[in-house]
Formats: structure tokens, C-alpha cells, sequence
């Protein structure tokens, strides 16, 4: 059976009918055709001759060869096996062996809804491959001019779940990164609540903020994003606080892509005193961070959440896993179940 | 590698800053007490540390 078709499969490899980061925009290049791995899929990744980038299956539609390894020819690909080419609709435009052949005109490879946004390229896994996707709607801090921003990427050797758990996870700010130099300050114990909002929540302290890493949202829709804030020391100078917006998406069952945009309100004479800070210095301090977290998340067991104590400060994961496994429970018995009879035309 | 210029631009502005000085006048007040100049070895004015900044900062996002 294919896990996607399955609720722990999904919960593996991340739920349909969400808008997933693949990988930063100049990962691919033009005449370049890129392989990935990511949410479940073989993905082939190109730019047409005018930059437009497309997503597709990694896989011709003749004897399932990969178009990775055929030729990039501008509007189309050509596999490198038998010549077939194909188009960025997905349609087989020519089949060199065999002129004028059934294959020839139909859309037959599968063709994945593509957007670029803040540096990273997107793809739309749709549940009904035909129908039109979600708009790719993106959180604040990455959708405006009022923000700077900086993406930084990453793979781990770590499901994708276990990134997601530490994001929802503040309270390891205040012991894991206790030294770092944004997180050395606030109390070593909270008190949490959850509060919902209109697409997902926000889980907070309830007797401090401003202090630590104190709150953070999820967002469950079209796409699955968290954002948290994280208080700047002053000698980062003047400046909202540092606000990372991530998306993660998985390359197998053990392995993810972290998309981490490290962004702050700054406009102006500030925003370029940021961004020179950031490029010179405050990126390697961020990414010691990150670090920490990379070597928690890759070293845990492959069962972790097999026999784990929860307590208090857990309540986000527990809501969130509650949240994906009914969502991906749901999207499971809609894969599987018989297809629905054509409906009967009226006369 | 940044440019050992940068590092010790950085690192006086860091201390500025840390120093809880944010604002443009006391920046540049500060900066002209330290060591570091700008190219030309002038003083620091409002608009040559804004145009360092502009320059240091980059223009790709």
C-alpha cells in the first residue's frame, strides 16, 4: 500500500492539501534539472526559459526512467532513455521512436501546483491531484516590506514531526540554549496556555513574555507554519525582536528540510544596521542555536514518541499531534475509499 | 571572511548598541569617540554612517 494512502504514512511524511518549502530558489538553476525528495514524493525541479519554475514527478511517463537524468531542452525535458519529451503542463509533446503514437498530446506525468516565495520554492500536494490548489498564504513577517528577512536552511537526519515538536516546544529555550545569546534570561519555570486562533494556535506562557523564547503559533491551512519571537539583546541595536518563521517538509521517513526565515521588524537606517549585524556576526550566534537543536533532534531514538511522560509544558505537542493524526486519519479513508460512480448526465 | 574594517565596525557598534544607544545622534556621537572611522578617516556625520550602513547591508533580500 502506499503510506501516503496511509494515517501514519502522512503523519510521516506530512499531510496532503498543504503548500510545502522543497528548497531555497537558487538551488535550481536554469538548464539545470534538479532531483528531490520531499513529503512522500520523487520530484524533478526546473526553470523554463523564462525562470518560471516547475515541479513534476521524477519519472517519464514511458517506462518510469528519470527525467533528472534526460536534458533540459527550455520549454521541456527530454528523457535521456528513449527521447520522449515532455512539456511543464506535463503533457507528452513528442515521442521520437514511435511519431504520432497514443502517448503523443496526453497529460500523463504528473505535475505539482509551483510557487516561489521569500527565496524558497513551493509545491501544492494536493489530495485530488485535479483539483486547484490552496492560495500559498504566507505569515506576516514574511509577507511584507515592513520586514527584513534572511532565510536560513537545513536538512536533519530527524523526522520531520521531531523539528515540529521542538518548535512547539518554548520551554527548551530557557535549558538547551540557556548560553546562547539571545536565550540566557527569564524564569526556569512556566506556566503555559493555549489559545486558539483562527487557523491554528498559540501556545504562551502565561506569567512572562519578552524575556525568552515565550510564545509560539502554529498555523494549520494551506500550509503548516510556525512562528515565534525570541527578544534581541540590546547590542543588536534598534529593532523589533527576532521573529523566525519555519516550515519544514520531509525528505523520508528519518530526514527533513527545515526552512527557517529570521526576520525583524526594521525599516530604514535600522534595517540595513540589522542586516550588516546579521552577515557579520548575529547568523553564526543564530546558527550555534540551531545547532543545539540539530544535534537533540538527530540523536533521538527512532520510537521516541512510543514511550514518552509528558507533562504541563507538552500540551502544544500534544494538541498538535491530536490535530494532524485526526487531519491525516481524515485525508487516509478519503484516499482509500472506492471511487464514486460517474454521476448519471440528465437528459 | 568579513574585512577586519567590518569586524571592528561591528564590534564598536555592538558595544554602542549594548550600551542601550539606538538612537541616530547618540550612534554617531559614540562612534566619533571610538577609534574606527570611515574611509576617508573623516568624523563620522549622520548621513556618511547611514551610507555605510546602506553599503555594509548589502541590497539582495
Amino acid at each position: 500500500m502506499n503510506p501516503l494512502h496511509t494515517t501514519e504514512g502522512l503523519m510521516q511524511f506530512g499531510l496532503r492539501d498543504r503548500w510545502y518549502p522543497l528548497c531555497p530558489s537558487e538551488h535550481v538553476r536554469p538548464g539545470q534539472l534538479a532531483r528531490l525528495d520531499r513529503a512522500g514524493e520523487e520530484l524533478l525541479l526546473w526553470r523554463d526559459a523564462a525562470g518560471v519554475v516547475h515541479v513534476q514527478e521524477d519519472r517519464c511517463p514511458h517506462r518510469a526512467a528519470r527525467l533528472s537524468h534526460g536534458v533540459h531542452m527550455g520549454d521541456r525535458v527530454a528523457c535521456n532513455y528513449h527521447g520522449v519529451q515532455v512539456d511543464a503542463e506535463g503533457t507528452v509533446v513528442s515521442v521520437p521512436g514511435s511519431p504520432g503514437c497514443a502517448l503523443e498530446g496526453r497529460r500523463v506525468l504528473r505535475t505539482f501546483p509551483a510557487r516561489e516565495h521569500g527565496g524558497a520554492v513551493f509545491a501544492w500536494f494536493g489530495l485530488d491531484e485535479s483539483a486547484p490548489p490552496a492560495p500559498l498564504e504566507v505569515p506576516g513577517p514574511i509577507a511584507g516590506e515592513e520586514w527584513a528577512h534572511f532565510l536560513c536552511y537545513v536538512e536533519w537526519d530527524a523526522p520531520y514531526r521531531y523539528s515540529l515538536d521542538n518548535l512547539l516546544d518554548p520551554m527548551h529555550g530557557a535549558f538547551l540554549h540557556r548560553n546562547s545569546h539571545t536565550m540566557f534570561a527569564g524564569k526556569r519555570e512556566a506556566v503555559f496556555q493555549i489559545r486558539a486562533t483562527d487557523k491554528g494556535f498559540v501556545f504562551e506562557k502565561t506569567d512572562q513574555r519578552g524575556v525568552n523564547f515565550d510564545w509560539v503559533e502554529l498555523t494549520e491551512g494551506g500550509a503548516q507554519w510556525v512562528t515565534l519571537d525570541i527578544p534581541y539583546p540590546d547590542t543588536a541595536g534598534p529593532g523589533g525582536p527576532f521573529t523566525i518563521v519555519a516550515a519544514l517538509s520531509a525528505i523520508s521517513e528519518h530526514r527533513h528540510a527545515g526552512f527557517f526565515w529570521r526576520c525583524r521588524k526594521v525599516s530604514g537606517w535600522q534595517r540595513d544596521s540589522w542586516r550588516f549585524l546579521y552577515r557579520n556576526r548575529l547568523e553564526a550566534r543564530h546558527f550555534a542555536v540551531l545547532e543545539q537543536d540539530r544535534e537533540m533532534a538527530e540523536a533521538m531514538p527512532a520510537d521516541a514518541w512510543d514511550r514518552e511522560n509528558l507533562y504541563q509544558h507538552d500540551i502544544a505537542l500534544v494538541r498538535m499531534r491530536r490535530l494532524l493524526r485526526a487531519e491525516a486519519a481524515k485525508q487516509a479513508a478519503r484516499l482509500t475509499e472506492p471511487a464514486a460512480p460517474a454521476p448519471v448526465p440528465v437528459a | 571572511m568579513p574585512a577586519s574594517y567590518e569586524n571592528a565596525f561591528g564590534d564598536e557598534l555592538e558595544a554602542v548598541y549594548g550600551r542601550g544607544v539606538h538612537d541616530l545622534p547618540g550612534i554617531v556621537a559614540a562612534l566619533n569617540a571610538s577609534g574606527v572611522r570611515p574611509a576617508n578617516g573623516a568624523d563620522w556625520t549622520e548621513s556618511s554612517f547611514t551610507a555605510e550602513l546602506a553599503r555594509l547591508s548589502g541590497t539582495e533580500n
